[in-house]
């Protein structure tokens, strides 16, 4: 029995806003672009965010809203003929990413950035014990003896919390149980100590006393160590309990940024607003539950001015219209957040706290 | 064991407490117990490993039973035995009073009828190769005589009760988003007018906006024909919502049933009490100052489940008792039962 609660009150927005003055990840404009029968068609559309050393920042969305494609292009693992990053940066500590040579992303990968996917078996090589397939992670980024990269992935598997952790180092994926299998990822995620953690639905196969366990771990390796974290996922659940900030994605597009207490007690755009009344609650039914009508609209055929406000409870004429440039750019507001609507000004949303 | 302190409530959706003359519930398992063998034996031999154990469940008229519980508890296999999709190795199913544990052939057919399934991914219980329209007609056509006018006034009449356009019946499953073609697997099961339809997981794959609509045309369905629900989640915010009363599975047992207000409020047992506090509330104040009980350790191995209390090896609270001797079945202030020592 662990009573989780510090009762520390949250960054509310120093250090935490915008990924404070040092940031170790900083995306810029990015716009990447898909290829369909139809021609080249832009599914990102100039997502910019940054991400402090040691923090941890959620990005939150539904289904084709861009968050997948955000991360793999982060990490540089798009489908290299039928996708490319059209516009923009991606910068670790300084080292621009975006058109860096194929073998130098490489090394840069799994040593100072590493990802968890939702399905370690996509991950993990089934026909090799997890231990040599972290050492051989360990080995070709440090270098050193194949005794020493072993010697590594016994500690860090020790580390995530496996049990025996020499012992099971001798063991195939199959032989682990999804919360295990999660647990050696993180692992094998961890074992170069990387500046940051892309974690992509890491928790979501995962039943809910294991996902509990797992975020526990994460939240202690990435504080222990000063792991930043950028945690995608559609779970506003997960982003309150690990988050430290959030970017809520909507049609290939941020609409919002924020640090979660703040969100959570006014979310400045009403995508975000809308997610959160929708949610069912755990603590008591209240009638029927909100929906956001409509659907997200496909890449090709977004709707112009905000791409919301098709399904905005909260739309007028000119939301139709955007900006002069016929979109609707982003907003910066006090306390480093910021908002892609129209009436972010006029309009007072209801969060969930 | 005593039943009759946890029969359905009927009508009112408010449950009520060991009533006499309590009327027929319209599905019914007693004692029920499925057991599938595992090839993983030495030398190529079978172990058997006991998927549910021992279950009683009963679901009233309009009534909404969500069944919860952590993947391999036994949930999914519960609803399938109820359905006669997979063969029970003990215990009675009872389909409006009448036992239909050993029903064969004809007069199988003849209860399917009354009993429909929704599943979590519509791609498998829709033909890919077949239009809407007969996707949706086969039950019709299986279990009713209608005529040609008949049939075609119904398919536009259940495509309208579901939200989606007559227009639709001539199209193709790929054609639809994930919530149409949910849409169109409810169509089906509803289309032969079923007592129970068993719903497996049937929002998890959606989009929060999408689930809840689905979620608001179950409850529709439910209060305009008076149908009766088992809703099989893992999402216990989802359950919450809609369940009227909720059975809680541990490694094949129900550890805890009882009115779904009763048993978020205030659960009884120790693993429901976990599984509600790993949760985690869509509030990060909230969520930072609650209690939670993180459990240590993985269900275990259902082939070769604990002695006594199946819970003994996570619980926080275990006792010398719970290692072995089983709990009996107690009945909870508010409503339902616990098998628990600490409740005995």
């Amino acid at each position: 029995m662990t009573p989780a609660s510090t009762g520390a009150p949250a960054p509310s927005t120093a250090g935490g806003a915008a990924g404070g003055t040092d940031p170790v990840l900083v995306v810029e404009d990015l716009e990447v672009r898909f290829a369909t029968d139809g021609g080249w068609l832009t599914v990102l559309d100039g997502v910019s965010f940054s991400v402090g050393r040691g923090e941890t920042v959620g990005i939150v969305g539904e289904s084709g809203s861009g968050k997948t494609v955000t991360s793999l292009s982060v990490l540089g693992l798009l489908p290299p003929h039928s996708s490319r990053i059209t516009r923009g940066s991606v910068r670790l500590d300084g080292v621009e990413l975006v058109g860096m040579a194929r073998r130098k992303l490489e090394a840069v990968r799994g040593d100072d950035i590493s990802m968890i996917f939702q399905e370690p078996m996509t991950s993990l090589n089934p026909a090799f014990k997890v231990g040599d397939q972290i050492a051989e992670v360990v080995r070709r980024h440090r270098g050193g003896s194949w005794r020493s990269a072993t010697a590594r992935a016994v500690e860090v598997l020790d580390e995530v919390g496996i049990p025996d952790a020499a012992r099971r180092a001798r063991s195939f994926p199959h032989e682990f149980s999804g919360g295990m299998r999660q647990r050696v990822m993180i692992a094998m995620a961890m074992a170069c100590r990387p500046k940051v953690i892309i974690a992509d639905e890491p928790t979501t196969a995962l039943d809910v006393t294991i996902q509990a366990q797992v975020l526990d771990l994460m939240r202690t390796m990435s504080r222990e160590h000063g792991t930043a974290v950028v945690f995608v996922t559609h779970d506003l659940g997960v982003v309150a309990d690990i988050c430290d900030r959030a970017v809520v994605m909507y049609a290939g597009q941020v609409v919002e940024q924020a640090v979660v207490d703040d969100l959570y007690h006014r979310p400045r755009h009403p995508y975000t607003a809308a997610l959160m009344t929708a949610m069912p609650q755990l603590t008591g039914r209240s009638g029927r539950l909100a929906t956001i009508p409509g659907r997200t609209p496909a890449p090709g055929s977004m709707p112009a001015g905000c791409r919301f406000h098709p399904r905005c409870a909260h739309a007028v004429d000119r939301c139709v219209d955007g900006d002069a440039d016929g979109r609707v750019e982003i907003r910066e507001l006090a306390g480093g957040r910021s908002s892609r609507c129209l009436r972010v000004h006029e309009l007072t949303l209801e969060g969930t706290e | 064991m005593t039943p009759s302190v946890d029969r359905p409530a009927v009508g009112t959706g408010k449950p009520t407490a060991a009533v006499a003359e309590a009327p027929v519930p319209v599905a019914e398992v007693e004692d029920l117990d499925v057991e599938f063998r595992l090839r993983r034996g030495p030398l190529g031999g079978t172990v058997p490993l006991r998927a549910v154990r021992g279950i009683d469940l009963a679901i009233g008229e309009r009534e909404t039973l969500g069944l919860v519980g952590e993947s391999g508890s036994g949930k999914s296999t519960t609803g399938r035995a109820l359905l006669r999709l997979i063969e029970p190795t003990g215990g009675r199913i009872r389909l409006d009073g009448q036992d239909i544990t050993a029903l064969r052939g004809e007069a199988l057919r003849g209860v399917r009828r009354k009993m429909q399934m929704v599943f979590q991914d519509p791609y498998s219980s829709l033909d890919p190769a077949m239009v809407v329209a007969e996707s949706i007609a086969e039950p019709l056509d299986t279990h009713l005589a209608l005529t040609r006018a008949q049939r075609t006034a119904r398919l536009a009449e259940l495509m309208e009760q579901v939200g989606l356009s007559r227009r639709h019946l001539n199209r193709y499953p790929y054609e639809f988003s994930g919530g149409q073609r949910q849409r169109i697997a409810i169509a089906r099961a509803v289309a032969v007018h079923p007592r129970l339809v068993v719903c497996d997981e049937a929002v998890s794959a959606l989009d929060v906006s999408t689930q809840n609509q689905i979620l608001n045309l179950l409850e529709d369905i439910q209060a305009g024909s008076g149908i009766s629900y088992l809703f099989i989640a893992h999402d216990l915010a989802v359950v919450r919502h809609i369940a009227h009363r909720v059975a809680v599975m541990y490694l094949g047992e129900i550890v805890e049933t009882g009115p779904t207000d009763r048993l978020f409020d205030r659960p009884a047992h120790p693993y429901t009490e976990a599984l509600l506090s790993a949760v985690p509330l869509p509030s990060p104040r909230r969520q930072r100052e609650r209690e939670r009980i993180v459990l240590t350790g993985e269900v275990p191995d259902a082939a070769d489940p604990p002695p006594g209390c199946s819970f003994h090896t996570r619980c926080p609270y275990v006792m010398q008792r719970c290692r072995v001797e089983v709990p009996a079945e107690t009945p909870v202030e508010g409503g339902g039962t616990v098998r628990c020592h600490l409740r005995g």
